[in-house]
């Protein structure tokens, strides 16, 4: 039976700037209600600019201005079942969690490691403060086992990062976000712009690492061949909103939602070389956006009702949940 | 177009032998690395061409693409356009006459624009800078009918900044740029690495159209398999320097013959739930290292790796339509020595 690990409940947030007297406010997310189960890999999908990195942000309890909530809530659950409100808990709180309950994989993970420290002394940096009462002999012996279970010998430990090869780099990041044992890992694009080789390499190790150690990993990516290979469960965001959510397959065999279905279409596959369609006109702007569908205005099938009713998600019988009035 | 295309060779572009060796370390320490070597291809006149170079980074790709540009020139070997060598190019008036015919895309459209400049503002520098002497109108005018080719139009870009654009029109807009002199080749260095996958569709079709309508070549250099397949003619292979397998893209992405291809096949991801392996394996990716190795560059991780590859760098030969640089292939008998 699998169970709840971090839930979001009608988020609503939005980055508000006073500026000469002027006030703005983008609304990047958007009543997102979303439950992220244990041992799963849980897969955000979306553009640049729809918000997904903000959604992440909340969701490891990161809210600082000009970043403000204005309902809603993201919930952790803990192991025995406690409840904690992330977006409310004092700093201590959320100290213990960090790390030892949540940790992160970085975008460009390949070069977050600090070029004049040893990889020893980033997992000291980062990692040491985290792991309870250990003295830093058996941290270190603890640092070697979980290298070696990443197929990392203990001489990485003394090297500095520009000595390692790219997919070394990757495995030491990774290695960096698991070695507390968290039980939730975000990871926000974490293979973008790699090469193909060491993309299959990361997600693989990522995979098993996952299976492993039982744990979720919310995995943030605009590329859906990631997602089908990786995600147990999507969501699909679009503009702030969450369009479409279901298990793997079912939104890759009956996508229920006109965007999900563009983004599933527009996939350039080897041994394929018929022409793909692309969406017209441009992602919205979040400071004013369109009423109704956020969707509407670039919709291959918008009826007039979807201009100015806003829809929810409802069950399709493709198995997913669609937040469209013409979806069944 | 130049004014020298009128007559000529049937190539367009012809690269032979083309090889690139930097520096690395002091005087007499140093090690050299050889970026490329011994790269040939060509592109025709009268078949526009979609020809795709596919590497990891580190490979090469953009070395050979500065090449062609003319940024760098080859140490070794030649680089013809319309069968003049660029080693013979001396002059303002020449180097600009090459220039209009191979003009560059770049790979990060935020970066490609001054962001302190109107966008419009730098498309009308690029008229003028091609077209000395004609008039403001006449600049305005081919402006428009660059953007009218990419799907954008002067009113839509004209007095905005390039904040004010999303990524998919300010890549466009570049795309705008590089067709303003008439070029015959485009030079699309990872075009659409930094981009959506959404946006990365309208962006290769793009490409398609501009092949199609107004018959220039495209060199796309990526390392996205799936998008090099969907529109590409033709492919090259780069590994360390080396084209290592180069043919009809159809044909080697489906089949592929040398085993760093086969390495590059099997990794790309299918875009299907479960569609491809993710089981964890040892490390296979290698650093620049691979540049030192004497011999066949990917004799290290190659799983067919033979006691000779160690020693001797293999030839390119011919096998199924393609060229190859594999002893599996053969070319252990050449007699001429390869370096």
């Amino acid at each position: 039976m699998t169970t709840e690990v971090l839930r979001t409940n009608a988020l609503r947030a939005s980055y508000v700037t006073h500026l000469y007297g002027m006030d703005r406010e983008v609304r990047v997310v958007e009543d997102v209600s979303l439950s992220m189960r244990r041992n799963e890999v849980f897969g955000i999908a979306g553009e640049s600019g729809c918000g997904k990195t903000t959604l992440l942000k909340l969701v490891a309890g990161f809210c600082r201005p000009p970043l403000f909530v204005q309902s809603g809530s993201v919930e952790f659950v803990g192991e025995r079942g406690n409840v904690l409100s992330l977006l409310e808990a004092s700093p201590d709180e959320l100290y213990g969690i960090r790390w030892r309950q949540i940790s992160y994989i970085m975008q460009g993970s390949m070069n977050v490691l600090n070029p004049v420290r040893k990889v020893y002394k980033s997992f000291l940096d980062f990692a040491y403060p985290h792991m309870g009462r250990m003295t830093e002999r058996e941290f270190r012996m603890v640092v070697i086992d979980h290298l070696g279970k990443l197929r990392l010998g203990r001489e990485v430990l003394n090297s500095f990062p520009h000595e390692l090869s790219g997919g070394m780099r990757q495995r030491v990041t990774i290695g960096l976000a698991t070695i507390c044992k968290p039980s939730i890992i975000i990871a926000d694009e974490p293979t973008t712009a790699l090469d193909v080789v060491i993309q299959r390499e990361t997600l693989g190790l990522m995979k098993r690492i996952q299976e492993e150690l039982s744990l979720t990993i919310v995995l943030v990516t605009h590329d859906l061949a990631v997602h089908a290979n990786m995600a147990d469960r999507i969501a699909i965001m679009y503009a702030g909103t969450i369009v479409e959510e279901g298990l793997t397959t079912d939104i890759f065999e009956q996508p229920a939602h006109p965007y999900t279905r563009h983004l599933i279409g527009s996939l350039p596959r080897i041994g394929d070389k018929e022409r793909r369609g692309f969406l017209k006109g441009a992602p919205p702007n979040l400071a004013a956006p369109p009423s109704g569908c956020r969707f509407h205005p670039r919709c291959p099938i918008a009826v007039p009702q979807c201009a100015v009713e806003v829809p929810t998600l409802k069950p399709c019988a493709g198995g997913t949940k669609a937040a469209c009035f013409l979806a069944e | 177009m130049g004014e020298d295309s009128v007559s000529g060779p049937a190539e367009l572009l012809s690269v032979r032998g083309a090889k690139k060796v930097f520096r690395l370390g002091g005087i007499l320490s140093g090690t050299e690395i050889i970026a490329v070597n011994q790269i040939s291809f060509s592109l025709l006149r009268n078949t526009p061409d979609i020809f795709s170079i596919i590497g990891e980074s580190g490979s090469g790709k953009t070395t050979l693409a500065r090449m062609i540009l003319r940024l760098l020139l080859p140490d070794a070997g030649t680089i013809e356009l319309n069968g003049k060598d660029v080693h013979s190019i001396r002059g303002r008036q020449a180097i600009l006459r090459y220039m209009r015919n191979v003009q560059p895309i770049f790979q990060n459209p935020f970066e490609t624009f001054n962001p302190l400049d109107r966008v419009d503002q730098f498309l009308n520098e690029t008229a003028r800078n091609y077209y000395r002497g004609e008039s403001k109108q006449q600049a305005r005018e081919r402006v428009e009918l660059a953007l009218n080719a990419v799907g954008l139009s002067l009113s839509e870009v004209g007095g905005r900044y390039p904040h004010e654009l999303s990524g998919g029109q300010l890549q466009r807009a570049s795309i705008a740029r590089a067709i303003i002199p008439g070029p015959s080749i485009l030079v699309a260095d990872e075009p659409v690495s930094m981009v959506d996958a959404s946006l990365r569709m309208s962006i290769v079709n793009l490409f398609q159209d501009l092949k199609n309508q107004l018959g220039t070549s495209i060199i796309y250099i990526t390392h996205d398999l799936a998008t090099a397949y969907y529109i590409s003619d033709r492919i090259a292979i780069i590994h360390k320097g080396y084209f290592v397998e180069q043919g009809d893209t159809g044909q080697i992405l489906t089949v592929p013959r040398h085993p760093y291809t086969k390495l590059l096949v099997e990794s790309a991801l299918d875009p299907k739930p479960g569609g491809t392996s993710l089981a964890d394996s040892e490390a296979v990716a290698k650093g620049d290292e691979e540049y030192l190795a004497t011999g066949c560059k990917f004799a290290a991780r190659c799983p067919h790796v033979m006691d000779l590859c160690r020693r001797k760098a293999p030839p390119p030969v011919t096998v199924a339509g393609r060229q190859v640089r594999c002893f599996l292939y053969g070319g252990n008998d050449a007699r001429e020595g390869d370096h």
